[in-house]
């Protein structure tokens, strides 16, 4: 707010340098910083909290869950929500929707983590390869890339999941190959801006090994940018691993990935409309949970990214 | 502008070629035997089976393979559907036409609500409207859009029955455009939330930067109402952003309609592709990947021309 | 009305009629450092055809108040904790904002700093000005281009049909500021609030700029606030001056007793500055920072840079003690009994 006052004073307002971060500050301390700022953050502790909720359920699945997610009762089908014995009601195969939602998440989980992690790992060192030494190799790298961007993100998965057929595995592979590229990308971006920053020139200066300048010196600060467009997009994954459910591209019956539960509740929505919103809505609260987290994350490691609320 | 166009074409053809690779490569990795399937039981013969391989071209070496097929696309040729039993390029036009229709519905929505949702998160910064508002549009753009479909399905079809649930147009009625439109409305408003979200973060938050403009107090100061101000002094400063903002959209709502068609029965490029997996009528599958692959990459790069034309500052995607 | 403005702007001398009232005004803004107290619990009164001069550094919350006085600053996010206001004798609620509209350049004018950063730079002066006339008082173009033109012209303007067709950004500064005069001039209000409308220009346009706010007070005959952080701007011009500090009123008087006899430490401290200036010597600085508005000490917040400052005025917050009627200064130096 006093900048509006301030520019209405004398002279022109300081220059704001938005582009480079501090890149003075070791990261070490940058880290302890960032973590103190995340915690402050009430929203984002919140939903690191809910994270943790959904991954400790993906383990105790078997230990907490009231039923067996397979085994349907057939007296007791298409129970709505809050009928005895059954939280969240039955599927039309009398099936409980809150036992089958939280083996869910034993699908869910790894199919939103994995695919990111791998495509992080991959796609850092991709990005940090081709924005380095750049030349014929990097440049051809990048064109690849351009071609994996220029498919539709869901067809790209889509079609990857359907030549290797369906099931987690490929799930998690087609995903990692569709996220790969845009890491990479970003990467690529960071690593050939500060290619020619100073204390790069420093450490080159100083005779290390220009291997050991791209790791020791360039990867630290790629990291937190990989780190906060992770995390975020472990959110869009939740999303988009349902998306292969739901198309029957997933897991195969009788397993309960919660894309495919919404599916199978489309046979009853009119009179069962619970049997698909309820997955729909777990999965509504783990997107936004991870996209909470990240966001907090993207501010907590650049506090000057904390504007208007 | 004419270098800038020249030069995104002569980046195209390459990103198309290696396109067209990535497509036969993933066909090519379906497990099982096409021939196989074409035959069917009469598949357990050896010599037909090695006819048919022969004809297809399955026993040359994967190069030529791609070469002969590349040959064929080029001259518009893009095989023999095996679920319809037509060629492959006889069907795609009208089903790329009806998703563009549905494009432009996502993007009508996308826009509209959008902007306002956008300007009213800024005129009214921090009041429950605004915090309501964009909690929902974060919320609407986390959800799968597929469940979002069905939600809207269920609440203004089923117990409504207020709009048409499935289909591009009614059985029963005639087809005209009135009908197409409602068939229309549903669908396009489920696909356009996470777009709609998007534009209306970028609406709000250029505008609130606009607003804090030392013009803006000082026209303030001298009585004139927020709705003069946002209209014709803020809004001059969103609309390069917001124009951007929209520009990069398109691409991404032509492609990314698949679950929406499915989930409406909306006979458009992404309901095809599905019923092509199901199907197991790759050939189908691959050209359709390709198609769309390349009107998405014209799509992008006419949005893309159109933003760098009315915004000199705008990057390319 | 105007003319019985022209009536008292003939007689030379501010009415008794007290035109603009303000009662605890206390405004905050949230930071990433914790909340700003920009201005705390400052009161006072603006008679018709009066001129005060509010004086104080960057930070004191002068500009912060003046632009409250309308409740201009977009709220969230500032936080107006306090404070009535009186304007004409009716009160200036806040959440009327069609009530507020019809005061706001009409009958309080505000002149900013930057004057050029004050016109939209995508068009031309002309058509802002014909823009805000329309608003104002509803007049086409076509009937008050000649007054504004003529306006123009005696504010120092030569070239008012060239400066009309132009935009912001191709005038100077001086040129600039003397079209906001303009501006206020043309909506004839009953108070022009000027921030600091000297500090961006040369000596020869400040005297100039000075020398107009003169003309508009006794032409139609408004009260003005001047706002400066140099007491000798303020000096030609103010009938009674406040001085600001960490948000509060720490002195107030008449300009003659304020230069006769300053009771606050900070005021004798802008005098010394003020002077040394005019005699071209260096710059008399004050030791010490300004205060942290987000953080404001529990006493006198001038006292970690007071040459007298003792044990007292560290914790606890001196009231302002009156000296004699009107005169008043907020240390415990002046309160009675201390001499």
């Amino acid at each position: 707010m006093n900048e509006q006052l301030v520019s209405l004073e004398a002279g022109p307002p300081p220059a704001v340098d938005n582009a480079a971060r501090d890149l003075s500050r070791p990261p070490a301390t940058a880290l302890r910083q960032a973590v103190a700022g995340f915690a402050r953050d009430r929203g984002a502790v919140l939903a690191l909290v809910i994270l943790v909720l959904i991954a400790l359920v993906a383990v105790l699945a078997p230990l907490i869950a009231p039923f067996d997610p397979n085994v349907g009762d057939p007296l007791n089908t298409l129970a709505p929500p809050l009928t005895a014995g059954h939280l969240l009601g039955t599927d039309d195969q009398g099936r409980d929707i809150l036992s089958r939602i939280l083996y869910g998440a034993r699908l869910a989980i790894p199919e939103a983590t994995i695919p990111v992690i791998a495509a992080a790992v991959l796609g850092t060192a991709l990005g940090l390869l081709a924005g380095f030494y750049q030349g014929i190799g990097g440049g051809l790298v990048m064109r690849v890339l351009d071609v994996f961007f220029a498919i539709p993100l869901v067809l790209l998965g889509i079609a990857v999941a359907a030549a290797l057929g369906s099931g987690p595995p490929t799930v998690i592979l087609s995903m990692a190959v569709v996220i790969t590229p845009y890491i990479a990308r970003v990467v690529y971006t960071t690593t050939a801006q500060l290619k020619h920053a100073l204390f790069v020139e420093a450490a080159r200066a100083s005779g290390s090994g220009e291997l050991k300048i791209l790791v020791q010196e360039i990867l630290p600060h790629a990291v937190p940018t990989v780190i906060v467009y992770g995390t975020i997009n472990m959110g869009a994954m939740i999303v988009f691993a349902a998306g292969f459910g739901f198309l029957g591209l997933g897991a195969q019956p009788p397993a309960s990935d919660w894309g495919a539960m919404i599916a199978y509740g489309m046979s009853n929505l009119g009179s069962s409309p619970w049997v698909s919103t309820v997955p729909g809505l777990v999965i509504v609260v783990a997107s936004l949970a991870f996209n909470y987290v990240g966001d907090g994350l993207r501010i907590a490691l650049d506090p000057r990214l904390r504007s208007r609320a | 502008m004419r270098s800038y166009a020249l030069q995104r074409l002569a980046t195209t053809i390459p990103i198309l070629i290696g396109v067209s690779v990535v497509t036969f490569v993933l066909i090519k990795l379906v497990p099982g035997d096409p021939a196989t399937a074409i035959l069917g039981p009469a598949a357990s013969n050896p010599t037909a089976l090695a006819a048919v391989r022969q004809e297809m071209g399955l026993d040359k070496p994967l190069v030529v393979q791609y070469w002969i097929w590349l040959s064929h696309v080029a001259v518009g040729d893009l095989g023999q559907s095996s679920q319809f039993r037509v060629p492959v390029m006889s069907v795609l036009p009208q089903k790329i036409a009806n998703t563009a229709i549905l494009t432009v519905g996502s993007l009508a929505w996308a826009v509209i609500l959008g902007l306002v949702i956008g300007i009213v998160g800024a005129v009214r910064r921090g009041s429950i409207a605004d915090r309501l508002l964009m909690f929902l549009a974060l919320t609407s753009a986390s959800a799968p859009v597929f469940w979002i479909g069905i939600l809207l399905s269920y609440v203004f079809s089923i117990q409504l029955h207020l709009l048409p649930a499935l289909g591009m147009t009614s059985s029963t009625e005639q087809a005209t455009p009135l009908t197409v439109l409602s068939h229309l409305i549903l669908p396009s408003l489920a696909n356009s939330m996470i777009s709609l979200a998007v534009i209306a973060r970028v609406v709000r938050s250029t505008l609130l930067d606009a607003l804090e403009q030392p013009y803006i107090l000082a026209a303030r100061a001298r009585g004139m109402s927020m709705r003069r101000m946002v209209v014709r002094h803020a809004f001059r400063n969103v609309l390069p952003d917001a124009i951007n903002i929209t520009g990069l959209q398109v691409g991404y709502l032509f492609g990314g309609a698949l679950f929406t068609e499915v989930v409406f029965s909306w006979p458009g490029i992404g309901s095809l592709i599905y019923s092509s997996i199901q199907a197991r009528d790759y050939v189908m599958l691959q050209g359709a990947v390709l198609v769309v692959s390349a009107v998405f990459i014209a799509v992008n790069f006419v949005s893309d021309a159109a933003r760098v034309a009315l915004d000199p500052r705008a990057q390319p995607a | 009305m105007i003319e019985a403005q022209r009536q008292s702007a003939a007689d030379r001398g501010p009415s008794e009629v007290v035109l603009l009232d303000v009662a605890g005004l206390t405004v905050r803004f949230p930071s990433p450092d914790g909340e700003v107290h920009a201005v705390e619990d400052v009161s006072f009164q603006v008679r018709r055809g009066e001129s005060i001069g509010i004086v104080g550094e960057s930070g004191s919350g002068k500009t912060v108040t003046c632009m409250s006085l309308t409740w201009l600053l977009p709220s969230p996010p500032t936080r107006y904790v306090t404070g009535r206001i009186r304007f004409d004798g009716k009160d200036l609620r806040r959440g009327d904002e069609r009530s507020l509209r019809a005061v706001r350049g009409r009958r309080v004018a505000v002149i900013f700093q930057n004057a050029r950063a004050a016109l939209d730079p995508s068009y031309r002066i002309g058509s802002q000005i014909a823009e805000m006339l329309a608003l104002q008082q509803r007049l086409r173009w076509a009937d008050a281009r000649p007054r504004v033109i003529d306006t123009l012209r005696r504010c120092n303007i030569a070239d008012a049909e060239g400066v009309l067709e132009r935009y912001p950004h191709q005038v100077s500064g001086g040129v600039a500021q003397r079209v906001a005069i303009a501006m206020a001039l043309l909506a004839r209000p009953d108070l022009v609030i000027a921030d600091e409308p000297t500090t961006a220009l040369d000596l020869l346009s400040q005297l100039e700029v000075l020398m107009l706010l003169e003309q508009i007070r006794d032409e139609v005959g408004c009260s003005i606030i001047l706002v400066s952080h140099d007491l000798a701007v303020v000096r030609r011009i103010a009938d009674q001056v406040l001085i600001m500090y960490g948000g509060r009123i720490v002195e107030r008087g008449s300009t003659e007793e304020i230069f006769r006899d300053p009771r606050h430490p900070y005021t004798r401290a802008l005098l010394a500055s003020s002077e040394q200036r005019m005699q071209g010597d260096r710059l008399y600085e004050l030791p010490g920072h300004t205060p942290d508005l987000a953080h404001l000490p529990p006493g006198c917040a001038f006292a970690a840079r007071c040459a007298f400052a003792f044990d007292r005025c560290r914790t606890e917050l001196p009231d302002e003690f009156a000296i004699t009627p009107g005169r008043s200064a907020r240390c415990f130096l002046s309160e009675a009994g201390h001499g």
